[in-house]
């Protein structure tokens, strides 16, 4: 068969020694800037990049890659025990993750997280050998009509996926996607909501308000309930590294689940990752028996979009290795990696070059197998953080987010930011609202603008585009009934509490 | 469990907060052009979510009017205020002091936040931290930052 | 939004490059040099193939930070206001470093007074390109197309040379091209190959890939002649559109009054790493050609007659300033 052909063909060039070397250096390298805030792959990778220069360019794409998906390992950690979400992808983790923490399930959430990236990564490495041009195919049909039908798709999800009030989600979204506007219009050029900041023109970044809404609300709650109780710690309880019986039982299912929404969805440029890992929440929460656990400490909450986010890391890969597309700011530094050695990023790789890309592909499912072994005994390390007094705890805290956010803009300014999207955070949970929807408008706010925008001018102002196309309206429909499922129940739920009341 | 319903509860900020937030939006936004739904000036975007949230806000405000939401659990300004000094601290001196003698000055300062202040830990902390700072920023990542005062 | 921003960090296992000599007084410290577009860009992509080299030759580190937003107007601002003590430099292109002059109302800064021109990588096309399934086969075809119903035309951004260039065309050849504009080339070349946009100008060098997978179909570049990588693709003079020659060039420049000894020394710097065979081969694969005749003299006068060139183009093509 090909494929086994190829994929033997793959590993011989992905288990030389020195190849085997590189895709070590990059999955740490990878995993420590996961876990620090601030510093990110597309970063990494930039600085990394001039090195590459001297190694063979096979060598080179197997370390940044590893460093890519390293990364998106690292991330859940911070994410699970000090709701600090690493890298961009984590957030969703946070919910379920500190919540299991809380409740002294550190340990399992971080083993199932690393147990649900290993299969996701390995179950989408053989999706992009097997069928990425498949789906290349399928992919390359999509317009500006289609991805807007399915970001008003993952809104819906991310609405869903609150454990509050309906209507407070859809509050959040919405001012997630203002949030997402501010900076320079891609149309026009005109500055918004930009007030002179040179900070703003290109946007909020990302990384400084989940920083904020995440790490610094999380301390400041803390602090608070500590000042007023006097309770001596955050978590009380560690618990122990391995899951229960139960714990399995309801994780494997989601983490298959997660695998196939992460491997489909991460093939979509921008987006794709973070969609991925929100639907997956939401329909793990959506098939649970008691959709109460979640926000809880639910671990299917857990196993399900770490093992989406992972295998959509792999799965990102598809657009670059098969179009020579980049599908996100990550994906555009591989491709320099690869123009720098001479060799530009087609669909003539695969043919021209077959040992290049069977080579990173074996090389991926190598670095998913390095970073279980490397992160299932660094469960039982890292669980020891949360032994650390609080008043130890907090100031470290405060502090990396502090350095890892001025390392991203070398700028004081971006500290205040940063303090004004914590103290946003806080009043969030004052007022009962959930930042997480809010992250996910955010991050699709000026995308899905600016995809609507293209798709009217294109259609001449005919907004039925959107359900004359068949799979936009699949993607419309399926909006339309998730968004019947939560707000029906809901409304029972209130009439009882009417009754009641 | 029984939680004790109010009329200026927790609805009532989420509901003033989106109203607010929104109108902000289209006040600050009141210069971007609309366009038309073909061609969509810069502020189409902006206008249509701005109004949203009013509209949201409205009917988050409506209902816990009616109905009574949650109390808003009472802040701690010596939390609030100890955050906002540290990351103050930590903005004021990284440009001029150098991470080392930063990273100190925060770390001290945040201490401040927690009740049962021990001054010896403080020192040891913010000392620690610090170097601590220096070796996995400056010396393992290699971040060019400035280390000490010019 | 935006995720990540700024490369300020420099090598993470920098055993491997190891700089440092004695120096006087210039470089006293590692030089910062702003890219004003997002990583991984051309730009980004030409500093990178150079850094190893300039580094050794210089004797400090190169640390490239990414500023982007306004067409790479932001980061060069940072850049025209910095100390010319020579370690801040600027990667510069036509759209910073000459529309922008023309197209802002209030221009963040002046082109010509306000930097020193410093090296000059190359320059590249416009590509001028339709879906390989496109019954769109030439220029003549494009243009019949467009005169019977506006044609759409995708480029990655407002502003930007291919879009100035799309607006250049449609008036010399007498059509209505709507512009959709994009936020990165990938995203462009995308619309076309699904058939959402009918043809794509944009900077010849993120399209290489398509072009050789068969993607996208090149009916032209706005080179002066061929280029090398591509002869089968005519130019748009030889098409009959003589004023439709546009080079996208890409530039090191620094703040103004920088020492002319630094300014000898930066030159020679990246005049030597260039010439590496393997940074040269780099080069061609991001579709950048050498410009002749352009030496450390005149670099200042090229950008004088480009910004004149610009000016032209809105003014005769109606194009409003911002």
């Amino acid at each position: 068969m090909d494929l086994i052909d190829n994929l033997w063909l793959g590993f011989t060039v992905a288990v030389s020694w020195t190849n085997l070397l590189f895709c070590l250096i990059g999955v740490l390298v990878g995993t420590l800037i996961g876990v620090l805030p601030g510093l990110g792959p597309v970063t990494t990778i930039a600085m990394l990049l001039p090195i590459t220069y001297y190694l063979e360019p096979v060598t080179a794409l197997i370390m940044l890659a590893g460093i890519f998906y390293g990364s998106q390992y690292g991330g859940s950690t911070t994410s699970i025990l000090l709701n600090m979400p690493g890298e961009a992808s984590s957030v969703v983790t946070c919910l379920d993750g500190h919540q299991m923490a809380k409740n002294g399930r550190a340990g399992a959430a971080l083993a199932v997280s690393a147990i649900g990236s290993f299969v996701g990564g390995t179950v989408a490495t053989l999706v992009v050998a097997g069928a990425a041009i498949y789906i290349a195919d399928f992919v390359k049909t999509f317009t500006s009509v289609e991805y807007f039908s399915l970001m008003v798709f993952g809104l819906v999800a991310a609405v869903v996926l609150a454990s509050g009030s309906v209507l407070n989600a859809i509050g959040m979204v919405l001012l997630g996607l203002f949030l997402g506007m501010v900076g320079t219009d891609l149309s026009t050029g005109a500055p918004r909501y930009v007030f002179g900041v040179p900070m703003l023109a290109d946007g909020i970044d990302f990384v400084i308000l989940a920083t904020g809404m995440f790490g610094i609300a999380e301390v400041l709650a803390n602090l608070e309930r500590r000042i007023r109780s006097g309770q001596p710690s955050a978590i009380t309880n560690i618990g122990r590294a391995g899951l229960t019986r139960s714990e399995w039982k309801q994780s494997a299912p989601a983490i298959w689940r997660g695998t196939l929404i992460g491997s489909a969805l991460g093939v979509l440029p921008g987006s794709g990752g973070m969609l991925s890992s929100f639907a997956s929440y939401t329909l793990e929460k959506k098939l649970a028996k008691d959709p109460s656990r979640f926000g809880k400490g639910a671990i299917e909450g857990v196993a399900g979009p770490e093992s989406a986010n992972n295998a959509g890391s792999q799965t990102s890969f598809i657009p670059l290795l098969t179009m020579g597309l980049p599908s996100n700011a990550t994906m555009a530094m591989m491709a320099g990696a690869m123009m720098i050695h001479g060799i530009v990023p087609s669909s003539k790789v695969v043919t021209d070059q077959p040992e290049l890309f069977w080579g990173l592909i074996a090389s991926m499912w190598i670095g998913n197998v390095l970073l279980l072994i490397m992160n299932l005994p660094l469960v039982g390390i890292w669980i020891r953080i949360l032994e650390v007094p609080y008043r130890f705890l907090y100031p470290t805290v405060l502090l990396l987010c502090c350095i890892g956010v001025y390392s991203l803009t070398n700028s004081p300014q971006s500290i205040l930011f940063m303090l004004g999207f914590g103290l946003m955070g806080w009043m969030f949970m004052k007022f009962g609202c959930e930042p997480a929807p809010l992250v996910l408008g955010f991050v699709l706010g000026s995308r899905m603008e600016e995809n609507l925008r293209r798709a009217m001018l294109v259609s001449g102002g005919d907004g039925w585009v959107f359900v004359q196309r068949p799979i936009s309206l699949v993607f419309l429909v399926c909006a339309g009934l998730l968004l019947l499922l939560v707000v029906l129940p809901s409304f029972s739920r209130s009439r009882e509490a009417l009754k009641e009341g | 469990m029984q939680v004790s319903r109010t009329r200026a509860g927790q609805g009532l900020g989420a509901g003033l907060m989106f109203i607010c937030l929104g109108g902000l939006g289209l006040w600050f936004g009141r210069g971007l052009a609309v366009g038309s739904a073909q061609e969509m000036g810069p502020g189409y975007a902006p206008a249509l979510v701005c109004w949203g949230m009013v509209l949201v806000g409205t009917l988050v405000l409506a209902r816990s009017l009616l109905r009574g939401t949650v109390a808003i659990e009472a802040a701690s300004p010596r939390a609030v205020f100890g955050i906002v000094a540290a990351l103050g601290v930590f903005a004021a001196t990284i440009g001029n002091l150098g991470l080392v003698l930063s990273s100190l000055v925060t770390v001290a300062v945040a201490c401040l936040i927690e009740p049962k202040l021990r001054w010896k830990e403080v020192a040891l902390l913010s000392a620690g931290l610090s170097i601590a700072a220096v070796v996995l920023f400056v010396f393992v990542l290699r971040i060019p930052f400035r280390t000490w005062p010019v | 939004m935006r995720f990540a921003s700024k490369s300020l960090m420099v090598a993470l296992s920098c055993t491997l490059a190891a700089p440092v000599f004695a120096q006087a007084k210039w470089p006293e410290r590692p030089i910062r040099v702003i890219n004003p577009f997002t990583p991984g860009g051309t730009s980004d992509l030409l500093m990178r193939l150079s850094t190893e080299r300039v580094e050794k030759a210089l004797g400090t580190q190169l640390i490239i930070e990414s500023r982007p937003g306004a067409g790479g107007s932001i980061g060069s601002a940072v850049v025209a206001q910095a100390p010319a003590d020579g370690h801040t430099l600027l990667v510069t292109t036509t759209g910073p470093a000459a529309i922008a002059q023309v197209l802002f109302e209030k221009p963040p800064y002046d082109v010509v007074k306000d930097f020193t021109y410093l090296y000059m990588f190359g320059g590249a096309p416009i590509l001028v390109a339709v879906s390989a399934k496109s019954p769109i086969k030439t220029v003549q075809d494009f243009v019949a197309a467009a005169k019977k119903a506006p044609q759409t035309f995708a480029n990655s951004g407002t502003g930007s040379v291919g879009h100035l260039t799309g607006a250049l065309f449609a008036g010399e050849a007498g059509v209505r091209l709507t512009h959709v504009p994009f936020k990165g080339a990938p995203e462009a070349q995308a619309s076309i190959v699904s058939g959402e946009v009918a043809s794509l100008w944009n900077t010849l060098g993120a399209h290489v890939g398509g072009l050789k997978g068969g993607e996208i179909r090149g009916i032209a570049v706005t080179s002066q002649d061929r280029s090398p990588q591509f002869p089968e693709i005519p130019t748009m003079r030889e098409l009959g559109f003589p004023d439709v020659v546009v080079t996208n060039w890409f530039l090191m420049a620094g703040p103004a009054n920088l020492p002319q000894d630094i300014v000898v020394r930066i030159n020679d710097a990246f005049t030597a790493a260039g010439k590496d065979p393997k940074a040269a081969a780099g080069i061609a694969a991001l579709g950048v050609q050498p410009i002749p005749g352009l030496n450390l003299k005149n670099y200042t006068d090229f950008i004088r007659k480009e910004v004149a060139v610009w000016g032209k183009v809105m003014k005769e093509h109606g194009i409003k300033r911002q």
